[in-house]
């Protein structure tokens, strides 16, 4: 009985101090860890929006849409304005499509310009499990200042008023070759972010509350994009060490829109 | 999701995202049991057995413990003791259950803990955001298609052992390898056939 | 063992005892993340660090640890080492992290670690199991590159992102090589050459 009691009492304390010491190093790491995560999501914005001085990610609109045949499945947008001296300049619209070849393909598109008749801005991939080769082409960044990459497309692009196709449905895309079904990904994606951007015009020029759309909080029938990050919680939650940020963001319902809380 | 989803699930873990060949994921009793058919056989059961018992657990316990609490981090260390318990406990049945199997598995059955299939599959659920029936959907059938290579390779590799044209330097691990490279490249035909 | 130099101690694990060239341990994450050098050496580093750490609190505690619940000591303990690497990679090197994925969590079953735990840590004292663990890393990392290196270059024409084999080549690279069968054929004629100089 002594034996049996000694292994207990050595595994136990192992364990407490080993969850002490892991409890610190989590505290200590929770903030970079929420920086870093908050810092891709503004290098996507920085990539695909004009010059702005707000936060874009502190107003971020949330949008759960339908996709797919019959509209079961669901997938959430995050919409981000960015404005210059208080005035909208642009949207950035994150945005999944899936229907890529081997599933879901993520986008940053950005937009300007007038909801109904905007400029596509370029887009920023931002998550994908595409062909290595083939489907990756999507995130092709020119070489030389004026080389033309599958991308390069999107750069300033007039967006036409029945939405953007691939030329072999009809459209003005060149197509990825080899890679149609993900280059679909691509026009597809364009076009919902327009379409959500026609949808929320009023909302974002009016730069008001930025309460998510989808607030119903963390809807267990909704199939979120995976690359969905929690930057909708700027209250600098300790908590933030969360690995699938989907069932934080919706908690805060972001009644801190007020630019106070800044944690830079 | 329906019934075609779930198939269209384990197609997927099976076939595309198969766990060794595609995933990486427990190779290294890949290797060390699939010289022979019987022990690949065996090996696949109690991995099947352990993989479906360690998703049910780690999904119960990261959603009913650590969530609440905050103590996300904490996964991979509770996660590792449960598959440690877990497979003690399945090395104590078997060997009552079957003796016969419990010597022919020998070292291999501990070995099942540091298998990083099994805390490759609880890990991946939770990191896809899973739902209780889909992460028991995707652990069993990743560990279905686990044994399959396993046996697989366990035939083609009885059969290599007979062959005695195999450079020196090349027998054992090297020629297993590139073997495995060979049905890797067969299963990536697979890959764009589920969309997941 | 424990009047081996500690000069031996070190060079066992880079050469003689590679952990993965030689002792075949540690095979998953060699072929799953060495599809870049800065991958390898990523996933390197982080061994060296588990390694290290957990041969040094396990050799602390040798004579406490009673044998018959050691496994599960050792698990804890290098479990913990691995979720501090975990969390500081999440927190200061995001995209390192994200391209290890979950193979960082996994290095806890990674069976080097818990080889050398079992094998040398719980027997040697601390200052032989740090080099050790050292050694085992170095030996480690090192091939994990070698591996990453060859498909690097010939899956993307680069070696740390650095194209070098021009324009062309990067173009239209031997894609295959980053895919997994390429690492699965890289590392068997690794090894295969490896064996063929021991025995030489």
């Amino acid at each position: 009985m002594k034996q049996e009691i000694r292994y207990v009492v050595v595994l136990t304390l192992i364990s407490v101090v080993a969850a002490a010491l892991l409890a610190i190093v989590n505290q200590v790491t929770a903030d970079p860890i929420a920086q870093a995560r908050r810092a891709k999501t503004l290098n996507a914005l920085q990539k695909v929006l004009p010059p702005f001085d707000n936060e874009p990610d502190q107003e971020m609109i949330q949008v759960i849409y339908p996709v797919g045949k019959d509209g079961k499945l669901v997938r959430v947008a995050e919409i981000y304005p960015a404005r210059k001296d208080g005035k909208l300049v642009g949207v950035a619209v994150k945005v999944t499509d899936p229907g890529g070849y081997a599933g879901d393909v993520t986008f940053m598109v950005g937009l300007k310009g007038d909801p109904n008749a905007p400029i596509v801005n370029g887009y920023d991939l931002l998550a994908h499990k595409e062909t290595p080769g083939l489907g990756t082409k999507l995130a092709d960044e020119p070489k030389k200042p004026n080389a033309k990459t599958f991308k390069t497309q999107f750069d300033g692009l007039a967006f036409p008023a029945d939405g953007l196709k691939v030329v072999k449905d009809g459209g003005t895309i060149d197509a990825i070759t080899g890679a149609t079904i993900s280059s679909r990904t691509a026009t597809n994606a364009v076009n919902k972010a327009v379409e959500l951007y026609k949808e929320k015009a009023a909302e974002l020029a009016s730069g008001a509350a930025a309460n998510p759309t989808a607030a119903p909080a963390a809807d267990p029938a909704a199939e979120p994009a995976p690359a969905a990050d929690p930057t909708a919680a700027p209250a600098a939650d300790p908590a933030a060490g969360s690995d699938d940020g989907d069932d934080k963001v919706n908690e805060g319902e972001s009644p801190e829109g007020e630019q106070e809380v800044d944690n830079v | 999701m329906g019934i075609a989803g779930y198939l269209a699930l384990i197609v997927w873990a099976v076939f595309v995202n198969n766990f060794i060949l595609s995933q990486f994921l427990g190779i290294c009793p890949f290797m060390g049991v699939s010289k022979k058919v019987e022990s690949a056989v065996g090996m696949a059961a109690a991995v099947l057995f352990v993989i479906t018992m360690a998703s049910i657990i780690t999904f119960l316990l990261y959603n009913a413990l650590l969530v609440p609490w905050d103590l996300q981090y904490l996964k991979t260390i509770l996660f590792i003791l449960v598959i440690a318990a877990l497979v003690q406990f399945v090395e104590m049945v078997i060997k009552k259950v079957s003796p016969t199997l419990f010597a022919a598995l020998g070292i291999f059955l501990p070995l099942i803990t540091t298998n990083c299939a099994v805390l490759g599959a609880a890990l991946l659920a939770i990191q896809k955001d899973f739902n209780f029936m889909k992460t028991l959907v995707f652990g069993m059938a990743s560990a279905v298609g686990f044994g399959l290579v396993l046996i697989l390779f366990a035939a083609i590799r009885e059969r290599l052992a007979l062959n005695v044209a195999t450079p020196k330097a090349m027998k054992g691990m090297p020629i297993a390898l590139i073997t495995a490279s060979i049905l890797s490249l067969a299963f990536l035909g697979f890959s764009g056939m589920v969309r997941m | 063992m424990s009047n081996q130099s500690l000069g031996s101690v070190f060079t066992a694990g880079i050469i003689r005892e590679n952990p993965l060239l030689v002792l075949l341990l540690g095979m998953c994450p060699s072929l799953a993340v060495t599809t870049s050098v800065m991958n390898g050496l990523g996933m390197g580093a982080a061994v060296i660090f588990v390694l290290m750490c957990s041969n040094i609190v396990i050799s602390l505690l040798r004579k406490i640890i009673p044998s018959a619940v050691r496994i599960p000591a050792f698990v804890v303990v290098i479990a913990s080492f691995v979720t501090i690497v975990d969390m500081v990679m999440e927190g200061f090197a995001p995209d390192l992290h994200a391209a290890l994925g979950v193979f960082i969590p996994l290095i806890v079953v990674n069976c080097v670690i818990l080889a050398r735990a079992e094998a040398f840590a719980s027997k040697n004292s601390v200052l032989a199991s740090a080099i050790d663990g050292l050694g085992m890393g170095l030996g480690f990392t090192l091939a994990l590159v070698l591996v990453s290196a060859v498909r690097e270059i010939l899956g993307n024409g680069s070696i740390l992102g650095i194209n070098i084999l021009g324009e062309g080549f990067a173009a239209s690279p031997v894609l295959i090589m980053i895919l997994p069968p390429g690492g699965f054929l890289t590392l068997g004629i690794i090894i295969a050459i490896m064996n063929k100089l021991r025995r030489a």
